[in-house]
């Protein structure tokens, strides 16, 4: 026993872990996958990548409560590579788009079978400054297509109005899934897209050849590969001289809002929820601009808001105290709304002594609009269902269908919009990178050996003057020794590097298969081949996985 | 870190947060390159325009530098197309240049042949040149302004390079019992810059009641030449001749009123817009435009500039060698003439938001109240059936707006009102209820002097004026003015009417407008108070209660 020579644990003494070096060992790839398991609701479905166990090995993944965590230094590895790319000037992406064309739709402007032609006007486009004319037009078309497919928006044959409910469920999304439906994702699928625009967006300064490279990335990472064209389209990204670049989130909140004098309402960031019911849209850009006018204020009445309602929203989104004539304006223009109201009703007519009857009826009184004369009664047309069967109820089971042409009802279709827990835009996007990539890559061209190589991509080397740790080594010709290290490393939850003849080298958590094949980083090694061995920690990165590499959901 | 109070949007409006510490430095540093388009009182926005954006180049600001001051202040990354159209815009500036070649023409130096080749293809163009060579055109003195004007809605800024004439020395000295305030001195500073080209011309912007009069003096001053000055009415001529006795050491015998009533030319002369645009008959030509070119002027100043009659338009082109300044409060024409008056009197120098004025004591905090009362049953029929335009009418005669103006007469006891309307048979059904004097177009001149005299002394109470009494009338103690019925939505009406009470004084003021509900005035109000809401004026909207009280 006392000839057993020890095992060479003394990695540990000269492989000291460091947060700040091991950050700058990190990649977009690697920043890019935390962004997608920090926003994704099923983290857990990422825990097959490779590049997770990575992660989770160099502490930037917790694993606790069956599921996935982005560590806090995770969240600084997202700090340190914002973008995918490179850092490029970022143009912002017009929040209110969405609420601007819903804002369209509940001002029932556009008219049935004709209202592309509304889309293409100047006024439409020119609601939106940052956005070409023609990507905003064909972005409108999709998304009240989409708006009508999802039962948001009411083709009624007249004009398009809007479902109220159905609008509401739509803009609790977040934005992500709000493109990912109009893109025409449904259920798991409409994750997916949401997670693959989240991170379309952070690509920055991407040459337009080097794009499927990325959307590929993209899509192992997200299990869906956006396309550029729509990406395009919703302005999720720009092109510019053959450059993409992502546009930038705002604040997830309206900030800033205030209410002016002119009834003109300004923030930035992400709209209200409902301003588009009770406000029109004046601008789209960096900042929004809405405006309340007596037509928007029709809108919002016709929609069921109440003064008191608006004023309400208005009072909490805004900054500052409301001006005082607002109050006083929304009420007149309610005033007005109210003096003059179109209702259909349906004429129900009774001789003499059934129109004493009906008019005695209390189960029929909430039924009655009004009377015309002492024997015609104006009916609630919606309840006719219900009255008739009181009638029914009170022996007029004579009472034929109701006579002439019918209403034309609009087609509701009511598809349930399901609420989600992805987490929209909660990644800080912009930051200085530390230090330069640049740098690690001249490093790793400057290296001399395989083991200065693994090193410097793990981040204990960051510095041309830094000498390669001398990791104590396992001669290869001690084979009993050998795979003891590895029996040990295997145990332990270390790393296993190993070195050919030939130099070159290896480096992932061993697995023992059988007699002298190991499974080192998925890869089936015969360990009596290995010319030196050496422990080393978890957070050396697995030699198998290159910076650009990625990994499937 | 610097706060960052500006946002720069793609349609090149830039929305300035005035709650932010830096927003005056901020506002300092735009509003040299953009314009203002509103002011409400969270939220500012200017527009760099193509005009706005060669006014600045043409006064020495370079691209580089606009840049550089939209980078310092602007909170998010500028849209790389707004930085395209500044540095091409700009680029644009010299591309055409104006100089001296003799005593009948100017000469027009195109920097590349193919801009020559274009400027011929425009027929609104050809007219006014003369081919001189591959890149050179002759142009007549006398089309200078016509062509720079022509020119720049065509999208090709001429820089001019012809220093603007001296005209006849005159010395004007301020009193020194009189202290400019300070904003009045800058307004100058803006418009006269360092005195090289492109500066001695323009508009200056300022809120009714904050001494426009007073800006044009002190320019006078500076300048000391001869002056010739328009103004809307005969009122306003006497005002002006007023201020410049009281406020310089200019005497009677240098300051001369040339309108219906005297025609007294000295080397500063007052005169009407309306006596300079005198014509026999419609086909003549206008026999005293010769008054711009004979008086030896150096310095021309358009008072209430926006009222500018399209005659004074075309004689203004021809004076382009001399120093000229266009005041007015309200640069909003309903004609939607703005840009002909920043092309030919000169561009925005300086332009303030009333709240600053306001809030610095400089202009009155006035108080806006938009009367709701009903409109009489006998006339809710005949509302009805009437067409569009004695709809308006019908309206704005409500008969009940008597019983309104009592009311808030009677709650302003012993202030100074001005009691304003448009049509003159409801002015006269005031007139005969309440007994107060009046004043109309018909009124003469002299019986108005006397009657604006009362009331400035206290001597009348309450005064009730037609139109006429929409500008250029300086009544310093007018603190409640009811409005009871205008000219359609015209905004700048309604803005010049409350200037009627903005003058500071040791009350605040309010503004009355009496409106009929539920009828076609009620928009039109809304469209009036546009203007004023976007300076941050809101109207608190008060229901009549008839004699209930």
């Amino acid at each position: 026993m006392q000839n057993e020579r020890v095992l060479p644990f003394g990695f540990r003494e000269k492989l000291q872990y460091s947060e700040e070096k091991a950050l700058q060992a990190l990649d977009d790839s690697d920043a890019a996958l935390l962004s997608a398991i920090h926003l994704s609701s099923d983290s857990l479905s990422f825990l097959s990548c490779e590049r997770t166990s990575s992660l989770l090995d160099r502490g930037f993944l917790i694993k606790e409560d069956g599921r996935l965590r982005v560590s806090a230094a995770g969240m600084k590895g997202v700090s340190t590579f914002p973008l995918l790319g490179k850092k490029a000037r970022r143009r912002l992406y017009p929040e209110a788009f969405i609420p601007f064309v819903l804002s369209v739709v509940a001002s029932r402007n556009l008219q049935s079978g004709r209202w592309q032609r509304n889309l293409s006007s100047d006024f439409f486009t020119s609601l939106f400054p940052s956005i070409e004319k023609g990507k905003a037009i064909t972005a409108a078309e999709r998304t009240i297509e989409a708006m009508i497919r999802l039962g948001i928006a009411i083709d009624d044959g007249e004009c398009i109005s809007i479902s109220r409910p159905a609008a509401q469920s739509f803009m609790a999304l977040s934005e992500e899934e709000r493109i990912a439906m109009i893109i025409g994702g449904e259920g798991a699928e409409r994750k997916k897209i949401a997670l693959a625009i989240a991170l379309s967006q952070r690509l920055s300064g991407i040459e337009k050849e080097n794009a499927d490279e990325y959307l590929d990335r993209i899509g192992r990472i997200a299990g869906y590969r956006p396309s550029l064209e729509d990406l395009e389209t919703f302005s999720l990204i720009d092109e510019d001289n053959g450059i993409l670049t992502g546009r930038k989130r705002g604040s997830s909140m309206p900030l800033d809002a205030a209410v002016s004098s002119d009834f003109s309402i300004t923030y930035s960031g992400a709209s209200p929820e409902d301003i588009y019911l009770y406000a029109t849209p004046v601008r789209a850009d960096s900042t929004t601009e809405w405006k309340l006018t007596k037509a928007s204020m029709k809108t919002a009445f016709s929609l069921g808001i109440t003064p008191d309602e608006a004023a309400g929203k208005l009072e909490a989104l805004s900054s500052f105290p409301l001006p005082e004539s607002l109050r006083p304006r929304i009420s007149l223009w309610y005033r007005s709304f109210l003096s003059v109201r179109a209702q259909r009703a349906l004429i129900l007519q009774a001789d003499e002594r059934n129109a004493r009857i009906i008019d005695a009826l209390p189960t029929l009184r909430m039924h009655i609009i009004g009377k015309i004369g002492e024997t015609i009664f104006l009916m609630d047309d919606s309840t006719e269902g219900l009255w008739r069967r009181a009638l029914e109820n009170a022996g007029f089971d004579m009472l034929g269908p109701t006579e002439g042409p019918a209403f034309e009802k609009a087609q509701e279709r009511r598809i349930q919009i399901a609420p989600s827990d992805f987490r929209g835009i909660t990644l800080p996007e912009e930051r200085e990178i530390p230090f330069s990539v640049q740098g690690r890559n001249e490093l790793l061209a400057a290296s001399d050996s395989p083991l200065r190589t693994a090193l410097i991509n793990s981040g204990f080397i960051t510095d041309r003057e830094e000498e390669t740790p001398s990791v104590d080594m396992v001669n290869g010709l001690y084979y009993q020794e050998k795979m003891r290290l590895i029996a040990a490393a295997e145990h332990d939850g270390q790393k296993i590097y190993l070195e050919s003849l030939d130099g070159s080298a290896i480096i992932g958590h061993p697995r023992h298969l059988e007699e002298s094949f190991i499974s080192l980083s998925g890869i089936r090694i015969d360990a009596a081949k290995a010319w030196k061995a050496a422990i080393l920690p978890p957070s050396v990165k697995d030699s198998a996985l290159r910076p650009s590499d990625s990994d499937s959901q | 870190m610097i706060d960052k109070p500006l946002t720069v949007q793609s349609d090149r409006t830039m929305l300035l947060d005035v709650h932010s510490p830096s927003s005056d430095a901020c506002r300092a540093d735009i509003i040299a390159f953009s314009d203002l388009v509103k002011s409400p009182e969270h939220v500012h926005t200017y527009r760099i325009s193509q005009l706005s954006l060669w006014n600045a180049i043409s006064s020495g600001l370079s691209a580089d530098e606009i840049l550089s001051r939209l980078g310092k202040w602007s909170r998010y990354e500028i849209d790389p197309r707004i930085e395209f159209f500044i540095t091409d815009q700009s680029e644009r500036y010299g591309d055409f240049i104006l100089t001296e070649l003799d005593d009948e023409y100017l000469l027009l130096t195109v920097r590349r042949p193919v801009f020559a080749l274009q400027l011929k293809a425009e027929t609104a163009l050809r007219e006014l040149l003369i081919p001189e060579s591959a890149s050179s055109f002759r142009v007549l003195r006398m089309n200078r302004g016509v062509l720079k004007a022509r020119m720049i809605k065509l999208g090709f800024p001429v820089d001019d390079r012809i220093p603007l004439k001296k005209g006849l020395p005159l010395d004007i000295r301020l009193k020194d019992s009189f202290t400019p305030r300070p904003y009045q001195k800058d307004a100058v500073k803006a418009l006269l810059g360092d005195g090289s080209e492109g500066t001695g011309y323009g508009t200056i912007v300022l809120p009714c009641g904050s001494g426009k009069t007073i800006a044009g003096i002190l320019a006078m001053s500076q300048l000391s030449t001869r002056t010739l000055i328009l103004c809307p009415n005969v009122t306003a001529v006497h005002q002006w001749i007023r201020e410049l006795l009281d406020k310089t050491e200019l005497t009677e015998n240098e300051v001369g009123e040339y309108s219906g009533e005297r025609k007294d030319m000295k080397p500063v002369t007052v005169c009407t817009y309306q006596i300079i645009t005198w014509r026999p008959d419609t086909d003549s030509d206008y026999p005293r435009f010769s008054l711009f070119r004979d008086g030896g002027w150096g310095f021309i100043i358009y008072d209430e500039v926006h009222m500018l009659p399209a005659p004074v338009f075309r004689i203004t082109a021809e004076l382009q060698a001399i120093h000229r300044l266009g005041l007015t409060a309200t640069l909003v024409r309903e004609d939607g003439r703005e840009d002909e008056v920043f092309s030919l009197v000169g561009p925005k120098r300086y332009d303030t938001p009333w709240s600053e004025l306001e809030a610095q004591g400089f202009i009155a905090k006035a108080w806006c109240h938009e009367i709701r009362l009903p409109l009489p049953e006998d006339l809710e029929v005949s509302y009805a059936i009437a067409k569009k335009r004695e709809k308006y009418r019908i309206a704005a005669e409500n008969p009940l707006k008597i019983g309104a103006a009592e009311r808030i007469i009677r709650a302003h006891e012993g202030e100074s009102i001005l009691i304003i309307g448009q049509y003159l048979e409801q002015l006269e059904a005031f007139r005969e209820k309440f007994g107060y004097p009046i004043i109309t177009g018909s009124t003469p001149t002299r019986r108005r002097d006397e009657l604006y005299a009362m009331f400035r002394s206290g001597e009348v109470k309450v005064l009730i004026v037609s139109k006429v009494a929409n500008s250029a009338i300086d009544l310093p103690d007018a603190s409640v003015a009811i409005q009871i019925s205008g000219t359609f939505g015209s905004r700048q009406e309604e803005a010049q009417r409350l200037g009627r009470i903005l003058r500071p004084k040791n009350r605040d003021s309010h503004f009355y407008t009496l409106v009929s509900e539920y009828t076609e005035e009620e928009e039109f109000a809304q469209n009036r108070q546009k203007f004023l809401s976007e300076q941050g004026y809101s109207y608190t909207i008060e229901k009549d209660c008839g004699d209930a009280e």
